[in-house]
């Protein structure tokens, strides 16, 4: 038995989330159980054999102040610090508050919000213009765990995941591990994604991209659609908890990350890597998958993704309810493991799921079927589960506050 | 509190060719690694050392077909955690599911991202590789080298510049402690590519001979490198253990040699002058023999566990002080700075001897 097992978990005593669908994490829940969903065929991008693919992007209303006239480096940065800050605030922490809790660290997933690509500068490079590389000097200067580090004025450590898809629900895992261990204090954990067009046509190129709003689940799903946002949980010590007097809004009680070690871009069919990441999220805190409420699935709309997600569903929890988030985000990729544990928890917090949009018709490689409206739950535990190109699989088990 | 790891195999790629021979005999008697590129620039080009990886040993491992479509950043961390498996004499009898991986990184694959690039721009119709865009995901690396070993275990990817190395450490310490794995393979790559040598160029112009001044600190002198290295790392000692890497509440040991992370980077280089100027020990940079690259420390660590299990102290063209090289080697100072902590970061190795004993 490892020395996690038997432990209360993590408290979460905030959160904070921006996405396609919505400006804050309360409006988002509150605008995805509406069955709004917020796609965009106007910044979307159209590829070689002239199909356009919609996105979910976040309304520019919704953007954080000033951020049209930041340097692109700093967008994912600036979502992510939009989103702490929404955590921070509904934690009860001012932002000059972080000096007096002891050792803050930061922990961020993200996957092309930390590529070394800028796309005028290589443009430029390309048709022998020589151009200047302050972007690349603001990439060095933009990372985003120490950009959020910096300007909240945490302590420390600052750590910036790229699993890719996973990313977001690593993060967070591996925050959880931080405060057990007693590394720090308080962890600002979550992910943080951009929109990148140039990230779209690559997944045009793989035909994994619909050019319909996606569909997961569904017999006529066609691929993902891409979306851009971050998540953020505030997790915290016990002994922080008390000191603070803050209210516990859930727990992470459960982490698991696992591997498939199968192909580069293509999950292997019999989940295996999914299996084991859920079984050690589970066994970390000795709960049954048929016991949870619901499962926030990864749920991205491609062929091969729904199929084996859902056989493993099948198998481990056939009449536990699922639901993908990804036709109300579109898939925000680092970011989407964190938008959905947040979601998650409130979502566990009201007992109320919503439907899984863009599911309609029961497809015969998809053994059981997700959410058709929204529905009341009843328990104490919700699952959301990621699962990465090239077979990196997380898996965070919620639980929900006191009530 | 995390206790203390056992360093029971090691692989690393470089320049100097790859492999724990490799590695030792470049410690020992180094020579000049380095190749020449030519950069253009607004003026005309210019020569640009730059410190090449060696990837020629690669098909001993693994059969050409399955290398076929690998992009080299793949490659030389697959090859790098490889050659750990192998080294430590475990690679036909661990046990993949309880087998991690933590793979640190400054820049990712920058030579995959660029010329996924390229073929956007390039085709008038903006189409794009689907292969190079599956290369250009930063978490590539991993997942290839977990797909080469069948490893089911966790598997994470950092990018955090020249902190990724320390936190790698960290996450790997981690998941030991907790029991998540029985074993990590820990390491660290990053790659060279046009764009590097380019930024090299624009920023601090011809560089002299390809040799960093490891005697001056405050003079700008680094040479662009690439390379990867991995230690396999478990809770539990053996006998065929390199080095116990230091844990939080490990018992204070005497230091008698330092491998400072100074690597010709001017803007680094007075966090290294306290560790210069203290003449009652060694300090050492590996940087001639690695070029300079965000994750080069990694190298530095597989190269102090070499030191300690193999007895391979580092030649003194490798010296950056006056003080005289310690009789028995028993602990080692990996000095990391990453310019983001106030202070660089330590991490002690001690000889698997003085392990025994106590």
């Amino acid at each position: 038995m490892n020395w996690l097992q038997g432990s209360s978990g993590v408290p979460i005593t905030g959160y904070g989330c921006l996405c396609a669908a919505g400006p804050n994490a309360t409006e988002c829940a509150a605008s995805i159980v509406a069955g709004t969903r917020n796609f965009s065929y106007d910044n979307g991008v159209t590829n070689a054999r002239g199909s356009t693919f919609p996105v979910f992007s976040i309304s520019e209303r919704w953007l954080p102040q000033g951020y049209g006239e930041l340097t692109e480096s700093r967008h994912c940065g600036e979502l992510a610090l939009a989103a702490a800050r929404e955590a921070m605030a509904h934690a009860g922490i001012d932002s000059s508050g972080l000096d007096d809790i002891g050792t803050v660290g930061i922990c961020l997933g993200t996957t092309a919000g930390n590529s070394l690509n800028s796309d005028p500068f290589y443009a430029n490079y390309l048709g022998g213009k020589f151009p200047d590389i302050q972007p690349i000097l603001d990439y060095r200067a933009t990372n985003p765990a120490a950009y959020v580090g910096a300007a909240l004025g945490a302590s420390g450590p600052f750590q910036t995941v790229t699993s890719a898809c996973s990313s977001g629900t690593i993060a967070i895992g591996e925050a959880m591990h931080w405060i057990e261990s007693g590394r720090c204090d308080m962890v600002i954990a979550g992910g943080a994604e951009k929109l990148c067009p140039v990230i779209c046509h690559g997944f045009a190129s793989l035909f994994i991209a619909d050019s319909e709003p996606c569909r997961p689940f569904d017999a006529n799903r066609r691929g993902l659609n891409l979306g851009e946002g971050a998540g953020i949980v505030i997790l915290e010590s016990h002994e922080c908890l008390r000191r603070r007097r803050a209210k516990r809004l859930g727990s992470m009680v459960g982490y698991g990350n696992r591997c498939d070690a199968y192909h580069l871009s293509a999950p292997n069919p019999k989940g295996t890597g999914l299996q084991a990441a859920l079984n050690d999220a589970l066994d970390q805190c000795g709960l049954d998958m048929e016991k949870m409420a619901f499962i926030c699935a990864h749920g991205t709309g491609t062929k091969d993704n729904d199929a084996m997600e859902s056989k493993v569903f099948s198998k481990m929890a056939p009449n536990v309810p699922f639901f993908s988030l990804k036709g109300y985000t579109g898939h925000p990729l680092g970011a989407a493991g964190a938008i959905e544990a947040v979601l998650t928890l409130i979502f566990l917090n009201a007992g109320k799921i919503p439907a899984s949009a863009g599911f309609e018709s029961p497809s015969p490689d998809v053994p059981v079927s997700p959410t058709v409206k929204p529905t009341i739950v009843k328990g104490d535990h919700a699952v959301s589960d990621s699962i990465a190109y090239g077979g990196n699989c997380g898996a965070l088990i919620i639980k929900r506050g006191d009530a | 509190m995390i206790g203390d790891l056992y360093v029971s195999g090691i692989g690393a790629v470089g320049a100097f060719g790859s492999g724990k021979e490799a590695l030792k005999k470049a410690l020992s008697e180094p020579e000049d690694y380095h190749s020449l590129r030519t950069v253009a620039l607004e003026d005309g080009e210019i020569p640009l050392p730059v410190y090449e990886a060696d990837l020629s040993s690669l098909e001993d491992y693994f059969p050409k077909r399955t290398l076929r479509r690998i992009n080299r950043f793949g490659k030389m961390v697959g090859l790098a955690a490889n050659d750990a498996l192998v080294d430590a004499g475990v690679e036909k009898t661990i046990d993949r599911s309880r087998l991690g991986l933590v793979l640190a990184t400054g820049y990712g694959s920058s030579a995959s991202t660029f010329d996924f690039l390229d073929s956007y721009y390039m085709d008038e119709n903006g189409g794009v590789s689907p292969m190079t865009f599956s290369y250009s995901v930063h978490a590539s690396a991993m997942s290839t080298a977990t797909i080469l070993l069948g490893i089911t275990g966790p598997a994470l990817t950092i990018n955090q510049l020249e902190t990724s190395t320390a936190l790698a450490l960290q996450t790997a310490r981690g998941w030991l402690a907790t029991e998540r794995a029985d074993a990590v393979l820990v390491g660290g790559c990053d790659e060279y590519c046009d764009i590097l040598g380019y930024t090299y160029a624009k920023l601090f112009g011809p560089t002299k001979n390809g040799q960093t001044d490891i005697h001056n600190t405050s003079e700008q002198s680094a040479v662009p490198g690439e390379g990867a290295a991995f230690m396999l790392l478990s809770r539990a000692p053996s006998l065929t253990d390199y080095a116990r890497l230091m844990g939080d509440s490990s018992e204070r040991a005497n230091v008698d040699l330092r491998i400072l992370g100074f690597d010709g980077h001017r803007t680094h280089g007075n966090s290294y002058e306290p560790f210069v100027s203290d003449e009652s020990v060694r300090a050492v940079s590996l940087a001639n023999l690695t070029g300079s690259f965000p994750t080069r420390s990694m190298i530095d660590l597989t190269a102090a566990a070499l030191a300690l299990g193999d007895r391979v102290h580092p030649h003194e063209t490798f010296r950056m002080n006056n003080a005289a090289v310690a009789e028995d080697q028993s602990c080692i100072e990996v000095v990391v700075d990453d310019g983001q902590q106030p202070s660089p970061s330590k991490i002690r190795l001690v000889s698997a001897d003085q392990t025994k004993v106590q």
